[in-house]
């Protein structure tokens, strides 16, 4: 083996080598992008994990309903939750791009600080057409109280002005923030990767709901960890067909769930918020 | 008129040839006014095109306008591109029906999917209530619809639709290709609901459990007056749960309801089968109209 400016090529057969520090370097991207950097993998990893402190454990979104009223079992999970992943999923992926998309399209630019105005009213406007895709009174609130408190600690981990500038006018204007929007901008001002901030929130909320399962089903700890591991393959599909889609087209069809959440405010005893 | 992500792009994506031109593309728009010497609604302008027609404009007794929607060719066909544009003014009242189920046939083979296109405008303390008879789509249809709603302040809706499984007598349960509903209704420049709804039941089962179920009819019902506030909203949600706890057997159909973002809310229905679903439907409109307006929901008669 022979070292010529970092780079290892074998003697015998001429192949370059990177050495792991310069490959860690390419995987860095630009200009300190945290894409598929392992610090940004591991932040993602964190933001994503349902024990963030923002309320993720006290939501079923309408499913303490199916299950209460015998609609969906442990049987029935895996079908119900591949369901869940082609309507709602796709919905809220769509969505978390277009999040994404509107936090790195103001950073691109110079001087973003002048734009604020033009992003709080694309960022109002997106979270109130979510909003009024969730026909749900309880679902919505749900989402919205999860992206309120998502996008807080967000601007709890550092100075970006554009979660402060959501948070202002989102209160100000007595808009709601959805789960799915405020998770996209948060990752897209953190500068990860967009198909695998997507990825994370798409198995954040399948992790979320099969999480919540166990408590409302006879759902042990290995069938639990089986359906959610048999799901991904699923959660990338959806992750890659919603790269393509726009908001004014992402559909969404849940008759049986949004029937649990807006049944959800009428359940006699209730282990969750919504 | 564009439909993003529509007929023609599934079409497109099945690689159907787009060549054939469209079978027919014809509109219809009604402009209704309040008669300000006898306080009547009116249909003051009208412009049709076969199929779609409207005879005449009847009163209804409390000052409100009732039409029915025809279509004389009997149903929608492959490559119809049909409008309807629906103009209510100030302070008019209109109601709305169809003389009979909407047909959705299946289009040739090669030949074009079915779209229309609806544009809603309410006036200021205007109210239309929109209470059509179900859509059916046909084994192989295709069919696109879009709608946009703008209720301006202080205006009223009462609007359902009814999507039937497809023809459930001879046993033809959803055997359609595609359907596609688009919904935006806005109230004083606000989003308040948007439905986008697209159905490929051999590409993706309805009955999943995350879908319909066992249930195989589905109805939406918006209820809207700009301008009441949000407590008033809950109070009549709790009322209309109340109503729609006494309908039926939860085997047999479910009803849901929940307060919109602002102004208005929803109720939602999924019937196993199709004839439960209309009785409910007009109890809701009644003690709603009841609620908001204080006057009787009067069932539009019907000319068949």
């Amino acid at each position: 083996m022979g070292r010529a400016e970092g780079t290892y090529i074998h003697m015998s057969t001429g192949i370059r080598n990177e050495p792991f520090w310069a490959l860690r370097e390419i995987r860095m991207g630009y200009e300190g992008d945290l894409g598929r950097s392992e610090l940004g993998e591991l932040r993602l990893l964190h933001l994503a994990d349902s024990a963030l402190p923002i309320g993720g454990l006290a939501h079923s979104l309408g499913l303490e309903s199916l299950v209460a009223a015998e609609f969906v079992g442990a049987r029935e999970l895996p079908e119900f939750l591949r369901g869940f992943l082609e309507e709602a999923g796709f919905l809220e992926a769509v969505f978390c791009r277009a999040g994404f998309r509107l936090g790195s399209r103001f950073l691109a630019v110079e001087r973003p600080e002048d734009r604020l105005q033009s992003f709080a009213r694309d960022w109002l406007a997106l979270n109130e057409r979510l909003g009024a895709m969730k026909p749900a009174r309880e679902s919505r609130s749900g989402s919205a109280s999860l992206g309120r408190n998502f996008l807080a600690v967000v601007g709890g981990l550092g100075d970006f002005a554009l979660v402060r500038e959501a948070l202002r006018v989102s209160k100000g204007e007595g808009g709601l923030i959805h789960h799915s929007v405020a998770f996209g901008l948060g990752s897209g001002v953190l500068k990860f990767e967009e198909d695998r901030a997507v990825l994370a929130f798409l198995h954040s909320c399948a992790a979320s709901l099969v999480s919540a399962c166990q408590r409302l089903l006879p759902l042990g700890q290995n069938a639990a960890t089986r359906i959610l591991w048999e799901l991904k393959p699923a959660i990338v599909e959806i992750m890659r067909r919603s790269a393509g889609c726009s908001v004014e087209d992402a559909w969404c069809f849940m008759p049986l769930l949004d029937w649990g959440g807006m049944e959800h405010p009428a359940l006699a005893m209730r282990l969750f918020i919504s | 008129m564009e439909f993003a992500g529509s007929v023609a792009g599934i079409e497109r994506e099945a690689g159907v040839a787009l060549l054939e031109r469209p079978h027919m593309a014809a509109s219809l728009r009604l402009d209704f006014e309040r008669d300000l010497l006898s306080g009547q609604t009116v249909l003051a302008g009208s412009h049709q095109e076969p199929p779609l027609k409207v005879v005449r404009a009847f009163g209804t007794g409390d000052g409100a306008a009732l039409v029915h929607l025809h279509n004389v060719s009997g149903g929608l066909l492959g490559g119809d591109r049909l409008r309807l544009e629906v103009n209510v003014g100030a302070d008019a009242q209109v109601q709305i029906t169809t003389s009979g189920a909407t047909r959705i046939y299946r289009p040739r083979a090669g030949a074009l999917g079915t779209s229309q296109a609806n544009e809603v405008r309410v006036g200021p303390q205007g109210l239309l209530e929109y209470l059509p008879d179900a859509v059916i789509p046909f084994a192989g249809a295709r069919f696109s619809q879009w709608t946009s709603i703008q209720l301006a302040d202080g205006a009223g809706l009462f609007w359902w639709e009814i999507l039937a499984p497809g023809r459930e007598a001879r046993g033809e349960i959803f055997e359609y290709e595609s359907l596609e509903l688009k919904t935006d209704l806005m109230a004083a420049g606000r989003l308040i609901a948007v439905e986008r709804v697209r159905l490929e039941p051999k590409k993706r089962t309805l009955d999943s459990r995350a879908r319909l179920g066992a249930y195989r009819t589905w109805a939406t019902f918006y209820i809207c007056r700009v301008g009441v506030g949000a407590a008033e909203w809950m109070v009549l949600e709790a009322e209309l749960r109340a109503v729609l706890g006494l309908l039926g057997r939860r085997e047999d159909l479910l009803w849901g309801v929940s307060t919109l973002a602002a102004h208005g809310l929803v109720v939602r229905c999924a019937a196993k089968r199709g004839r439960d679903v209309l009785p409910g439907l007009r109890e809701v409109w009644r003690t709603a109209k009841w609620r908001l307006y204080g006057r009787l929901a009067v069932v539009p008669r019907k000319v068949n």
